[in-house]
C-alpha cells in the first residue's frame, strides 16, 4: 500500500443500458450501485409508446432517462437480477434493461493490488472471454439522422415489427476547416439518435424498412448500425 | 391506456391540490367562505387540474416544438435581418394576443384615464418584440446577459424616478404579466432553438435561456414611457376591483367564464398558428407526421387553456376576492402568514412554470432537477406574496422593495453561474402567470379593500414582486450549486484515481 503505482489496462465487461421514465434514473443508479456497479451516466431522451390510440392522438411519446453503466462480467448477473427484482423500479412500468458486450474498458489498476488481486481479475476475465456471447436473442438497432426524421424512422420500424424505441437529441460535428460561422457562433448540425431493441429474427426486415424511409435516400442524412444484445428484459416482470 | 395523459394528470393534480387544501383549511378555521363558494372553488380546482394537464401536453407537442424548430431553422439561414425581422414580428403578434395583456390594459386605464388602451398595448408589443431582438443578438453575438440586464434595468429605474408611484407598480406588473402561458413556451423554445443550432463552446453555457427575462423589460419600458409622456390627470379612486361582486351559482362557469375564456384563448392561439402555417410553407417544411403532431399540439394547448381559464375565472377569482376581504378585515397577523403559504403553493399551479422547469431539466441534462427549481420558486413566491401582503396592510411604497430587490438581483449576476442568471431572469417573467395575476391579485385586491387601504397603489405591484423574487432565489441556488459542483468535481477526480473506476459522468 505504501508505494502506489498505477497502470492502465483494458478489461472486458458489459455495458448495461436501462431505460426508465424521466427523473427515475437516479433510482436505477442506486440499484446498480447496490449490486456492485461503480457509477454511470444518465442521458435524457424520449421513448415511444406502442399504442394505436395514443399514436393517433399524438400522445405516443414519453420523457425517459437512459442509464449507461459499465460493469464487470462477473457481476452482470447480479446487476440484472437486482434491476429485475427491485420493486420500486418495477412499479414504473415500461422500463427495459439490456446488456451489450464490451471488449475493453479502460481501467487504472494499482500495481500492488495488481500483483495479488489484480492478476486474478485479469486471469478470470481471460477465462470468461469468448464464452459470453453466442446465444443472443435480441439485436440493438441504432440510427443517427438529421434532426426531425426520428419519428418517420420509428414509424417505418414499427410497421416492420418493432414495438418501441428511444430517441435522444444529439449534435453532429463538422469536419475541421468546414465550419460554418454565423457571427460569434459556429453552426453545427442537429441530430437525433434512435435506439430500438428487437428480436433477432425481426432485425433484418426492420433494418431494411429503415433503409427505405424516403428521407434517408439522400446521402449524408444519417447512419444506421446494429449489434447483438446480451440480455434483454422488461423491468417489473418476472424472468423473461 | 394513455400513459402520457394519466401521468400529466397526476402531476397537475399534485400541483393544484395544495392550493385547494389550503383554502379548504382556511374555510373550516379562520375564514369561512360564503354560501356555495366552496363547491364553486372545488369545481374550479378540478377544471384547473384537467386544463393544466391537457395544456402541458399540447404546449410540448405544439408550441415548444414549433418554437425550437423555428429558432434553429432561422439561425441556419444565417441571415441576420431575416432573423431579427421574424423575431420582431413574432414577438409583436404573440404579445398582442396574450390574454393577460388585455387585462393589464384595463388596469392601466383605470389608474390613469388619459392613456389610450390600444396605444399602450401597441407600445408593449413593440417593447417585447424589440427586446426579443436583443435576445437574438445575445445568442448570436454571445453578449453577456449580466451586462445587458444591468445596462437596461439601470436606465429603467432612472426613468421610473420621474413617474409617479402608482405607475411604477403597474409598469413592473406589466413586465411580469405580459409573459404568460402562451408566450412563454414559445419564447423559451425559440431561444433554445437558436442556441441549438450553435456549437456549445463554453462550459457554463447560458445561450439557451434569458429571452423571457429580456422580453420582460420591454413592457416596463413601454408603460413607464407612457406614464412619463401622458398628462397627469390622476384619478386613482376608481380601481378595477369594483365589478367583482358575488354572483350566481355554478352555472357562471358555463355562461360567463367559459365563453370568455374560449374567446380570449382562440384570439391568442390563432396568430401563432397562422405564423406556424406561414413558416411551415416557407421555412420549415416539416414532414407530414410532424405537421400533424404539432397541429394536434396547438389544439390541445388551446383546449387545455380554455378549461384552465374557465376554472380560474369561474372559481378562483371570486373566491380569492372574498377570501381576501375576510382576511383583510382580520389585519396583518392573518394576511401575511396566509400570503406566505399561498405563495408557496400557487406557483406550482402556474402552467408556464412547468414548461420552463422541463426545459431547464432537459438542457442541463438532468443536472438541475425540476423538483429543485420548483422548490426554489416556491420559497421565493412565498416571500414575495408575504411582502405584498405587508404592503397591503401598511401601504409601504413599492420603491422600498423594488430598489433593494433589483439591486441585489443585478449584483448577484456577477457571482452566480451564467446559466442560473439566465434561468433566474426567465423565471421572473414565468412565475407571474395567470394564477398570480388573477387569483393572488384578486385576493390582494380583496384584502386591501377589507383592510381599508387603497387597492390601486397597495395591491398592484403584487405581480412585480412575484416577478422579482425568483431573480434572487434562483441565483442564490446557483451560488450553492457552484460550491457543490466544485466539491463534486474534486470528488469524482479522486474517484477516478481509485483502482478500476470506469466511465464517470
Amino acid at each position: 500500500m505504501d508505494q502506489k503505482q498505477v497502470i492502465s489496462t483494458y478489461l472486458p465487461g458489459v455495458l448495461v443500458l436501462t431505460i426508465v421514465r424521466r427523473s427515475h434514473g437516479e433510482k436505477v443508479m442506486r440499484v446498480v450501485k447496490g449490486a456492485g456497479g461503480r457509477g454511470g451516466t444518465i442521458v435524457q431522451g424520449r421513448g415511444t409508446i406502442n399504442n394505436k390510440l395514443a399514436h393517433l392522438l399524438g400522445l405516443d411519446s414519453e420523457a425517459v432517462e437512459l442509464i449507461f453503466t459499465l460493469v464487470d462480467r462477473e457481476i452482470t448477473d447480479v446487476v440484472f437480477a437486482a434491476l429485475r427484482t427491485d420493486a420500486e423500479i418495477g412499479k414504473l412500468g415500461n422500463g427495459v434493461s439490456f446488456g451489450l458486450d464490451v471488449q475493453g474498458i479502460l481501467r487504472r489498476i494499482h500495481r500492488d493490488s495488481a500483483v495479488n488481486g489484480g492478476t486474478d481479475i485479469l486471469a478470470s476475465n481471460a477465462q470468461t472471454e469468448g464464452k459470453v456471447m453466442s446465444q443472443a436473442e435480441h439485436e440493438l438497432i441504432a440510427v443517427i439522422v438529421n434532426f426531425g426524421f426520428a419519428d418517420d424512422i420509428m414509424d417505418a420500424a414499427r410497421k416492420a415489427g418493432a414495438t418501441g424505441g428511444t430517441i435522444m437529441n444529439a449534435q453532429g460535428t463538422v469536419r475541421a476547416g468546414e465550419e460554418v460561422k454565423f457571427f460569434g457562433i459556429t453552426i453545427v448540425p442537429e441530430k437525433e439518435f434512435i435506439i430500438i431493441v428487437v428480436p433477432k429474427d425481426k432485425a433484418e426486415p426492420i433494418l431494411k424498412a429503415i433503409q427505405e424511409v424516403p428521407c434517408l435516400s439522400e446521402p449524408g442524412v444519417g447512419i444506421a448500425f446494429s449489434m447483438d444484445v446480451l440480455r434483454f428484459m422488461q423491468l417489473g416482470q418476472k424472468a423473461r | 391506456m394513455l400513459p402520457t395523459l394519466t401521468h400529466k394528470l397526476r402531476e397537475s393534480a399534485v400541483s393544484v391540490i395544495p392550493i385547494m387544501a389550503l383554502v379548504a383549511i382556511l374555510h373550516f378555521t379562520i375564514a369561512p367562505l360564503g354560501a356555495g363558494q366552496l363547491p364553486q372553488f372545488i369545481i374550479g380546482g378540478l377544471l384547473l387540474i384537467l386544463g393544466l394537464a391537457v395544456f402541458l401536453i399540447g404546449a410540448e407537442l405544439g408550441m415548444v416544438a414549433f418554437g425550437q424548430k423555428t429558432g434553429s431553422a432561422l439561425t441556419r439561414r444565417r441571415n441576420l435581418p431575416l432573423i431579427l425581422g421574424a423575431v420582431m414580428a413574432i414577438g409583436f403578434a404573440i404579445t398582442i394576443a396574450e390574454p393577460d395583456i388585455q387585462v393589464l390594459g384595463k388596469q392601466v386605464h383605470a389608474v390613469r384615464h388619459s392613456i389610450d388602451r390600444q396605444t399602450l398595448i401597441l407600445m408593449i408589443a413593440l417593447g417585447v418584440g424589440g427586446f426579443l431582438m436583443l435576445g437574438v443578438a445575445k445568442t448570436v453575438f454571445q453578449l453577456p446577459l449580466r451586462w445587458l440586464l444591468v445596462g437596461f434595468y439601470l436606465p429603467v429605474f432612472g426613468a421610473c424616478a420621474f413617474v409617479d408611484a402608482v405607475f411604477v407598480g403597474v409598469a413592473f406588473d406589466a413586465g411580469g404579466a405580459t409573459t404568460g402561458p402562451i408566450t412563454v413556451p414559445f419564447i423559451i423554445a425559440m431561444g433554445v432553438g437558436v442556441a441549438s443550432a450553435a456549437k456549445r463552446e463554453k462550459e457554463d453555457d447560458d445561450s439557451s435561456f434569458g429571452w423571457v427575462g429580456l422580453a420582460s423589460i420591454g413592457p416596463i419600458v413601454a408603460v413607464a414611457f407612457m406614464g412619463m409622456i401622458s398628462p397627469a390627470t390622476a384619478s386613482p379612486e376608481d380601481s378595477a376591483a369594483g365589478e367583482m361582486a358575488a354572483e350566481g351559482l355554478v352555472e357562471r362557469f358555463l355562461l360567463h367564464a367559459l365563453p370568455e375564456a374560449a374567446k380570449d384563448i382562440s384570439m391568442a392561439i390563432l396568430p401563432i398558428f397562422l405564423i406556424f402555417l406561414l413558416f411551415q410553407a416557407t421555412l420549415l417544411r416539416l414532414p407530414a407526421g410532424q405537421m400533424r403532431r404539432m397541429t394536434l399540439g396547438f389544439l390541445y394547448a388551446s383546449i387545455g387553456l380554455v378549461v384552465f381559464m374557465t376554472g380560474v375565472s369561474g372559481g378562483f377569482i371570486p373566491v380569492g376576492y372574498s377570501l381576501g376581504v375576510t382576511l383583510g378585515t382580520m389585519g396583518g397577523a392573518a394576511l401575511v402568514p396566509v400570503g406566505f403559504l399561498l405563495g408557496a403553493v400557487v406557483v406550482c399551479a402556474e402552467p408556464a412554470v412547468w414548461v420552463l422547469n422541463e426545459q431547464v431539466e432537459e438542457l442541463s441534462g438532468g443536472h438541475i432537477r425540476r423538483s429543485l427549481m420548483l422548490a426554489a420558486l416556491s420559497i421565493s413566491i412565498a416571500c414575495a406574496v408575504a411582502l405584498g401582503m405587508i404592503r397591503v396592510v401598511t401601504g409601504l411604497s413599492i420603491w422600498y422593495i423594488l430598489i433593494p430587490g433589483y439591486a441585489l438581483a443585478l449584483g448577484l449576476t456577477f457571482f452566480s453561474p451564467r446559466l442560473f442568471t439566465a434561468v433566474a431572469f426567465d423565471s421572473g417573467g414565468v412565475a407571474s402567470g395567470p394564477m398570480s395575476s388573477t387569483f393572488v391579485l384578486s385576493l390582494a385586491l380583496g384584502a386591501s379593500f377589507g383592510a381599508g387601504g387603497n387597492p390601486a397603489t397597495d395591491a398592484f405591484g403584487m405581480i412585480a414582486m412575484i416577478a422579482m423574487a425568483p431573480l434572487i432565489t434562483i441565483q442564490l441556488l446557483g451560488l450553492i450549486f457552484k460550491s457543490k459542483a466544485k466539491k463534486l468535481g474534486e470528488m469524482s477526480r479522486r474517484q477516478n484515481e481509485e483502482p478500476g473506476n470506469v466511465a464517470g459522468s
